[in-house]
């Protein structure tokens, strides 16, 4: 087999061309492509030296450079939303090591079940940018996992979402902080003039990887505050989950995200004034 | 392939297969305080400073390494002039096998860098990547806020 080869473009649009080579691979810097997986591969392409890791936020639209780490990501974040979900979520991801290597365009790419990312990317509804050499196109992050085959060979460039003017719960379902998780837990909710608007609660690492849980999100829509029984709500959680070496069956994993999700109601609504 | 690393502040040029890790760059070229421990990027063994944060570098292939700084623990001192940190780890009785100590030296340096007066969560949040299996981790956090204290009356 002719050996892996390098590729490090000068430009995103010379690296979304090389990208549709067979067998060659963006490369961002992140540690989903170990060495043992590298075998598959033709070609690498670098991406580490292209302008990927920009970073804008407004109330209307926070836009993230697909390049930054995960710290990178917090440090960004954390001025503007410092209890913002992905603030939560990737604060506390994997070790300071490894959230100095993992890139959020190629967690993405990856979506492994464990990910801490992608349940609260789903829960705000994010958009990732995409680019190949026909261009730019912007899908939410919802199609792009439900269809991954339909965007093999783009290159994601940036995430984008709409600043969520709630509050946030994130739960990762671990035995210990550094455990990768079995699923994880994003849950956003606000409340005006005493009762709950646009509540969302997304799961990921479920069946079929994420879960957004429509049935507990209408039960919570328009109700008053104080009339919300937090833990009758999460009984209406009915995601489905593999059976996990760590966490155990299904059905104990189904507790733990209806414990979750009931502590998450109770704090977001209690921290309500 | 070929590539230019700049290790502790020298420049070499190294010669490495396309697949290597800076790991294997490091220690086939005489880098050897930095371990090989899992493989995995999870026990915090091999950190470096790659653009001076802290990095597993068996999770970095060497190819993208080349042309940014490098730091190891050798890079910031040594058994006859050791830094600081080096010298409150093995002060406060952190040091016992050794292995995990290099790693934990540089994450402290990136630590004390951007966070000169750590708290006990920042300190235990910087270092939640390396796993010690001698000490018990109580004798490496008070050497890491012994080296913190030193650093703030340093500056």
């Amino acid at each position: 087999m002719s050996p892996l080869e390098w590729y490090f473009p000068e430009s995103v649009d010379e690296a979304a061309a090389l990208i549709t080579r067979e067998g060659v691979v963006p490369h961002g810097g992140g540690t989903g492509l170990l060495r043992g997986s590298l075998k598959g591969y033709r070609g690498l392409v670098a991406l580490h030296r292209l302008p990927l890791k920009t970073f804008a936020y407004t109330p209307q639209e926070a836009r993230l450079g697909a390049l930054l780490t995960f710290s990178e990501t917090v440090e960004h974040l954390a001025p503007h939303e410092p209890r913002g979900l992905l603030v939560q979520a990737l604060y506390h991801s994997s070790t300071e090591l490894l959230r100095n290597r993992i890139t959020l365009g190629g967690s993405v790419a990856m979506a492994p079940p464990w990910s801490d990312l992608m349940a609260p990317l789903l829960a705000l509804r994010a958009r990732v940018v995409l680019r190949n050499p026909q261009g730019e196109t912007v899908v939410p992050v919802a199609e792009y996992l439900k269809t991954p085959g339909t965007y093999r060979n783009t290159l994601i460039t940036e995430i984008r979402y709409t600043p969520y003017p709630g509050k946030a719960f994130f739960y990762r379902a671990v035995r210990t902080r550094n455990d990768l998780p079995a699923f994880t837990l994003a849950l956003l909710l606000r409340v005006e003039e005493g009762r709950v608007r646009d509540p969302r609660v997304v799961l990921f690492g479920t069946r079929g990887k994420g879960y957004e849980a429509t049935g507990v999100m209408e039960r919570l829509e328009n109700q008053p505050v104080e009339a919300v029984d937090p833990e009758a709500v999460a009984q209406a959680l009915d995601a489905a989950f593999h059976p996990h070496p760590r966490m155990g069956s299904p059905e104990y994993q189904q507790h733990l995200a209806r414990t979750a999700l009931a502590r998450g109601l109770q704090q977001l609504l209690e921290a309500t004034p | 392939m070929k590539g230019r690393f700049l290790i502790n502040g020298e420049t070499w040029e190294l010669e490495f297969p396309p697949e290597a890790t800076l790991l294997e760059v490091l220690r086939s070229n005489g880098f050897t305080e930095v371990k090989h421990g899992c493989d995995d990027g999870l026990c915090g063994a091999c950190a470096v400073l790659l653009n001076g944060k802290p990095v597993p570098s068996c999770q970095v292939l060497a190819a993208t390494a080349t042309d940014q700084p490098i730091v190891t623990a050798q890079g910031l001192g040594t058994v006859h002039r050791p830094h600081p940190i080096q010298k409150a780890l093995a002060e406060a009785g952190a040091v016992q096998c050794g292995f995990c100590t290099p790693g934990i030296v540089v994450s402290t340096y990136a630590l004390l860098q951007k966070t000169p007066d750590p708290t006990e969560e920042e300190i235990r949040h910087a270092l939640d990547g390396h796993i010690c299996r001698c000490t018990g981790y109580v004798k490496i956090l008070e050497g890491v806020r012994l080296a913190a204290q030193r650093w703030k009356r340093a500056k």
